[in-house]
């Protein structure tokens, strides 16, 4: 009994609602994994100890649909296509002054504590202030010397989404 | 049988239309060619000799109307740059990689009607130098002509995705 469920699971008939509820179900995949959830393979340690390097997520496109970026949040950024994208955290939103000392990082002059940081830094940034429209990101990683590191103000319109987990 | 005739006869129609579509010249197409030389010469072995690191800096160039319009607002280059300068420097970046791979991914051309195009795509630099992995992403925004039948770049910009 178990063994022809099984059979027929592995190698079921042709028929043709077995064929429409397969092309169904791949039409759904196509749709989820390229339009609402979208893989992600994590290559680089900027993000570290956060998101290791070779880590695996989803962009939840639907992350920003009814709710506004916030300080914190990691979001995915997008260059001229969704087949590469930066992940990163955003430290500044519209107006807010931007500021690194000695490592430690100042949003409008106040110190910010960062419990996701865990690499020591020694970065220096003079202040800047985050233009209409766009945030300001930054990886997790401060071990990573500030030249060599992506940092900076991003339209708003480039982030694709949250990462799920 | 005739249903069974319609099928193959049906199913050679649609592979032509296919195989015309894929392999028809179009400009779009040589560009997309032209532009496969940057990932091709792009490519460094750890192996690889002065001549031949010479002989891709050059076939990478040619690639590059002379002079051609740069914008790297970030490394202070704007301005129009003689070919030869533009191998120089292509030539200076590969070397100070000992290995190394180039990739463009989402690739956008848009084709005008006066032998000109917009190309926007995201380039991927991965290598290693220093002893150390380096890894890097822009957007790339290009214009180009049609040059005597060749598609050069006319003009290049990094796009500043992300401004400190």
């Amino acid at each position: 009994m178990a063994t022809s469920r099984l059979r027929r699971f592995l190698m079921p008939d042709l028929k043709r609602r077995f064929v429409l509820r397969l092309l169904l179900v791949i039409l759904a995949a196509v749709v989820v994994f390229t339009q609402i959830l979208i893989p992600l393979r994590i290559e680089g340690r900027s993000m570290e100890p956060t998101y290791d390097d070779g880590g695996f997520n989803f962009c939840w496109r639907g992350r920003y649909l009814l709710s506004e970026p916030e300080r914190g949040d990691v979001v995915v950024i997008r260059f001229a296509g969704r087949r590469v994208t930066l992940l990163k955290r955003i430290i500044g939103l519209a107006g807010d002054t931007v500021e690194f000392r000695n490592g430690s990082l100042f949003v409008n002059g106040q110190w910010v504590k960062e419990p996701y940081v865990r690499m020591p830094s020694d970065w220096n940034l003079a202040a800047r202030t985050v233009e209409p429209g766009k945030v300001y990101v930054v990886g997790d990683n401060r071990a990573v010397a500030l030249d060599r590191h992506h940092l900076g103000q991003v339209e708003q319109k480039r982030i694709l989404g949250g990462v799920v987990w | 049988m005739v249903s069974g005739k319609v099928v193959v006869v049906v199913l050679i129609v649609l592979v032509a239309a296919v195989c015309t579509f894929r392999f028809w010249p179009s400009d779009e197409r040589a560009i997309r060619k032209q532009l496969a030389v940057i990932e091709e010469s792009g490519f460094k072995e750890p192996t690889e000799k002065s001549i031949e690191a010479l002989f891709k800096a050059k076939q990478i160039a040619e690639l590059f109307s002379d002079p051609c319009r740069l914008t790297v607002t970030s490394a202070n280059h704007v301005g129009e740059y003689p070919r030869k300068q533009i191998q120089d420097r292509i030539l200076m970046v590969r070397a100070s990689y000992t290995q190394a791979s180039v990739a463009l991914h989402d690739m956008t051309i848009d084709i005008s009607e006066t032998n000109t195009a917009v190309v926007r795509c995201t380039i991927r630099l991965r290598g290693e130098g220093r002893g150390e992995a380096i890894a890097d992403v822009h957007e790339l925004r290009a214009e180009m002509g049609k040059i005597d039948g060749k598609w050069l770049l006319t003009a290049v910009e990094i796009v500043e995705v992300l401004e400190r």
